[in-house]
């Protein structure tokens, strides 16, 4: 079953590079979207209990506001699920960076900080997958996003619910984005489809060779 | 409300006698609570998903599946269960525009009901649907559910 499949060091390694060059890109787009420095910290790529994810960035109760995206592969007319991807705030990052892209003071966020917030995560996965296609030689498409802001938990769950019905465990790829010389700070974190990693895994190994 | 606190996961369920069980940011999550007031004893399941039929994976993220053993424990340590009541909450949608994650709220709170509904054990209480996340605490000394919302006032059901 897809679920009990486990990746070799080298294996992992392989699926961290290519992720780190996917997480470079997303930097440099934030980068150029809040015209600012972004610091991006080195990806981590492991495999983590459904139910343990949220735990990777806090509390459950905790403040956020989240981006959700699914993404699809495309190989000639068949479509195949890659992964769900997640651009999470923390706190009031999610205001402080929708004051710094439009340089206002708003004390709350509303529908059109929302809607900016969805783009910002259509353009980080974007530039994200497309630095994957490379690697894997196939297209990926980005669903529309979806975005809240609420509790950590409860921005999370119906996301991990996708992923409950085919896995007891997600390969999990995450990083995060600070902006420089602001209290900004966001988690950006693709969890892989179980049914992807054979194909992943193969593509990187006819790269490698 | 009791010191006592006990946090139930997604995928989690906890039978007790004593304390305040927890379930935190809910949301197409649903919480199942299940209480005999002559005996004071009790329970949470925290379920993600509905139906289990042709799933091989955590047994307990699915509301058939939790339900059935939080009720076979509670009638182990000697609930009757007519004397059962239920209160559920969760099953928000949290992303409006997005079908899947508008579905999977529904659909917990439909097999929730459903399952019950098969036990024969009454919901006295509910707070469910809508497009927000929820927090509950679950009083094991009186039955009562303290349900708080980031939006919305704090209610006792």
């Amino acid at each position: 079953m897809a679920s009990k499949r486990k990746l070799t060091v080298f294996e992992l390694d392989a699926i961290r590079e290519m992720a780190a060059v996917g997480a470079g890109h997303s930097s440099t787009a934030l980068s150029e979207l809040a015209k600012k420095q972004v610091i991006v910290s080195f990806p981590s790529v492991s495999f983590y209990k459904i139910e343990e994810i949220p735990s990777l960035i806090g509390k459950p109760y905790e403040l956020v506001t989240t981006v959700i995206l699914r993404i699809e592969g495309k190989h000639q007319a068949k479509r195949f699920p890659v992964g769900e991807m997640l651009l999470i705030f923390v706190e009031k990052s999610a205001l402080d960076f929708t004051n710094l892209l439009w340089n206002r003071e708003n004390k709350k966020l509303d529908e059109s900080d929302l809607d900016a917030l969805k783009e910002t995560g259509n353009i980080l996965s974007g530039a994200c997958l497309s630095a994957l296609t490379e690697y894997l030689d196939f297209k990926m498409v980005e669903s529309m996003p979806g975005a809240a802001t609420d509790m950590l938990g409860s921005t999370m769950d119906s996301t991990l619910a996708n992923l409950a019905v085919k896995t007891d465990e997600a390969l999990v790829f995450m990083t995060d984005f600070k902006i420089s010389g602001h209290d900004i700070k966001s988690y950006f974190l693709i969890l892989f489809d179980p049914t992807v990693l054979e194909v992943l895994v193969k593509k990187i190994k006819e790269k490698s060779q | 409300m009791s010191e006592n606190k006990l946090t139930i996961g997604m995928g989690e369920f906890v039978v007790s006698s004593s304390g305040v069980l927890e379930a935190v940011g809910l949301g197409s999550c649903v919480a199942v609570c299940l209480y005999d007031k002559g005996k004071k004893l009790g329970g949470i399941a925290h379920i993600m998903l509905g139906k289990s039929e042709g799933f091989d994976v955590n047994p307990m993220r699915f509301a058939d599946k939790a339900i059935d053993a939080m009720l076979k424990e509670l009638l182990k340590k000697g609930c009757k269960q007519n004397n059962l009541t239920a209160k559920i909450f969760g099953g928000a949608s949290m992303f409006s525009n997005i079908k899947t994650a508008m579905e999977i709220g529904n659909n917990n709170v439909n097999a929730v009901k459903a399952i019950l509904k098969k036990y024969g054990i009454k919901i006295i209480a509910e707070d469910t649907g809508g497009t927000h996340g929820r927090s509950v605490w679950f009083d094991l000394d009186n039955g009562k559910v303290v349900v708080s919302k980031v939006y919305g006032p704090t209610i006792e059901v």
